[in-house]
């Protein structure tokens, strides 16, 4: 079942410079679709039209077959979002936060109580609970606003580099949850540069480039396609970057030079 | 309960925002609780009434009615005598002390103005939820109301009560202590949230009018013009009172405009 549907989204900032054109693509129940692209190409502005924050200049999000703006808080009680840059209250615990997150989404106090307790032990936060997260680490923050987006169990999950800070347990933990989550039938959209995870837990994936979908499918189809033997190598004939190891080359001897 | 609905937990969010958010938080500043802040907001006024009893207190009264008057002799100057008005001599001291509300007030409002208004940390964590924006707005707009209500209230709760008695004291007709009383109450409540709200004024208007980098640039001269505005409205409040007695004869009109010299002299009439 299509959980959610992108229909020729485009976003114009400025009249002749489209952010997105024409995007179109279908999220099912159970897949992982990634979503990847130079710097600049729309990633950020699609996400946003996604979430509802970004009013598209033409197109429409479907969320179940109807426009997300027709019952946008319907939408939004069944998402579950984890933001690229994390800006939580720097003056509130970890827990509070949480539980501020979880009242606010109409969760009932006893099973939020709980649930927060679960999860935070289980993201290995549990000590630092009380502490105001302006004193957390970046991975520990990333944690908290993880375990924001799953308390409400939502159906369509959008990440944003969710494993951006986080350290090798945590990161694999949380690759392990995106295929679990996948598997109970959940729709997750993972946004992210780094291309190693986005072949190992997406099912799917969208390459864009100065907001125009450049490739979809499978990510062994995309290296079959592109011939290379990796995603990365796959996107960045793809995208025709510059040669990585040239450029690497010449960024040393500038270095070295007098 | 009413603590589970998504509006008031919005509100006490608010709250907690405007106490302990702003620049700095979180980063090991000085994180004083509620309590001891509503405590130190009503410290001036009560004060400043204390200091008050060496001019009204009975015994000071007695004294320099009866012991300097038998010292120097009876003195006579142009017709007056040393006999002590209360009403006329509190004049000053109710034009000071809806100054002094005022001033405490907007300095409060000055002190909290990055996290009066929902900022880049409420859009950044609200803006996804379930919630609409106009409930954001309208829990932030009711707190604000709150917020001047319980600072007209607290900053003005120990000299309120002492104040009045200090004046009124010799004064043994209890209708008369009442309407000094309730006067007083009125006047410096209403200075308060003026100077709260008047504060918070020049903040939205700045906030809609420039964008955001000349908002964060402006806010710094606007926070320090409205810091000296209040200083001098502090210091210039001696003087105020007997300019406004002159007013009655004819006197400059210009001291009607200042805010707390426009409440006083309704507070006269």
């Amino acid at each position: 079942m299509v959980v959610l549907e992108a229909r020729e989204l485009t976003k114009c900032y400025l009249p002749s410079v489209p952010a997105v054109r024409d995007l179109s693509f279908c999220l099912t129940e159970g897949q992982v679709l990634g979503f990847v692209g130079p710097n600049g190409s729309g990633k950020s502005t699609t996400v946003k039209m996604l979430t509802g924050l970004l009013q598209p200049t033409h197109g429409q999000v479907l969320w179940c077959g109807a426009a997300i703006q027709r019952d946008l808080l319907q939408y939004r009680k069944r998402l579950g979002y984890v933001p690229e840059e994390i800006d939580l209250y720097p003056f509130l615990s970890g827990w509070e936060y949480l539980e501020l997150v979880g009242t606010l989404r109409g969760l009932p106090r006893k099973s939020l109580t709980a649930k927060i307790d679960a999860l935070l032990a289980l993201f290995s936060l549990a000590p630092h609970r009380h502490s105001a997260v302006g004193s957390y680490s970046k991975g520990m923050r990333q944690r908290i606003a993880l375990i924001a987006a799953l308390l409400h169990d939502p159906s369509l999950l959008i990440l944003d580099e969710p494993l951006s800070g986080l350290d090798v347990t945590s990161a694999m933990i949380v690759k392990h949850l995106i295929q679990t989550l996948a598997e109970r039938g959940k729709a997750i959209l993972y946004c992210s540069h780094v291309l190693e995870v986005v072949e190992k837990v997406c099912s799917h994936v969208i390459v864009l480039r100065k907001g125009r979908t450049l490739a979809y499918g499978h990510p062994a189809e995309l290296m079959k396609s592109a011939g290379q033997s990796s995603l990365e190598h796959a996107f960045a004939h793809l995208v025709e970057g510059d040669d990585a190891p040239q450029a690497a080359r010449d960024i040393a001897a500038v270095m070295s030079s007098v | 309960m009413l603590s589970e609905r998504p509006f008031y937990r919005l509100l006490r969010h608010c709250v907690d925002r405007m106490f302990h958010g702003g620049e700095g938080s979180g980063t090991g500043e000085v994180d004083a609780s509620i309590g001891v802040i509503l405590a130190i907001l009503a410290a001036p006024g009560a004060f400043v009434s204390l200091a008050l009893v060496s001019k009204y207190g009975a015994f000071f009264l007695w004294f320099r009615e009866y012991y300097v008057k038998d010292l120097v002799g009876s003195l006579r100057r142009g017709g007056e005598s040393l006999h002590f008005d209360p009403f006329t001599a509190s004049l000053p001291d109710q034009y000071f002390f809806i100054v002094l509300s005022m001033a405490v007030a907007a300095a409060v409002a000055l002190w909290k103005w990055d996290s009066l208004l929902p900022d880049s940390h409420d859009y950044a964590n609200l803006a996804h939820l379930p919630l609409r924006s106009r409930d954001i707005f309208f829990a932030n707009l009711t707190t604000l109301l709150l917020l001047a209500a319980i600072l007209s209230v607290d900053i003005n709760a120990v000299s309120s009560v002492l104040f009045p008695l200090l004046a009124c004291g010799s004064r043994e007709v209890f209708s008369y202590t009442a309407l000094f009383f309730g006067t007083h109450v009125v006047s410096v409540v209403l200075a308060a949230a003026f100077g709260f709200l008047g504060v918070l004024s020049v903040l939205a208007i700045l906030m809609s009018a420039l964008p955001y980098r000349a908002f964060r640039k402006a806010s710094i001269y606007a926070r320090s013009a409205v810091l000296i505005f209040l200083v001098a409205l502090l210091t210039t409040s001696f003087s105020e009172p007997a300019k406004i007695e002159r007013l009655e004869r004819g006197a400059s009109a210009w001291s009607r405009f200042p805010p707390p010299a426009y409440s006083f002299c309704r507070l006269v009439e």
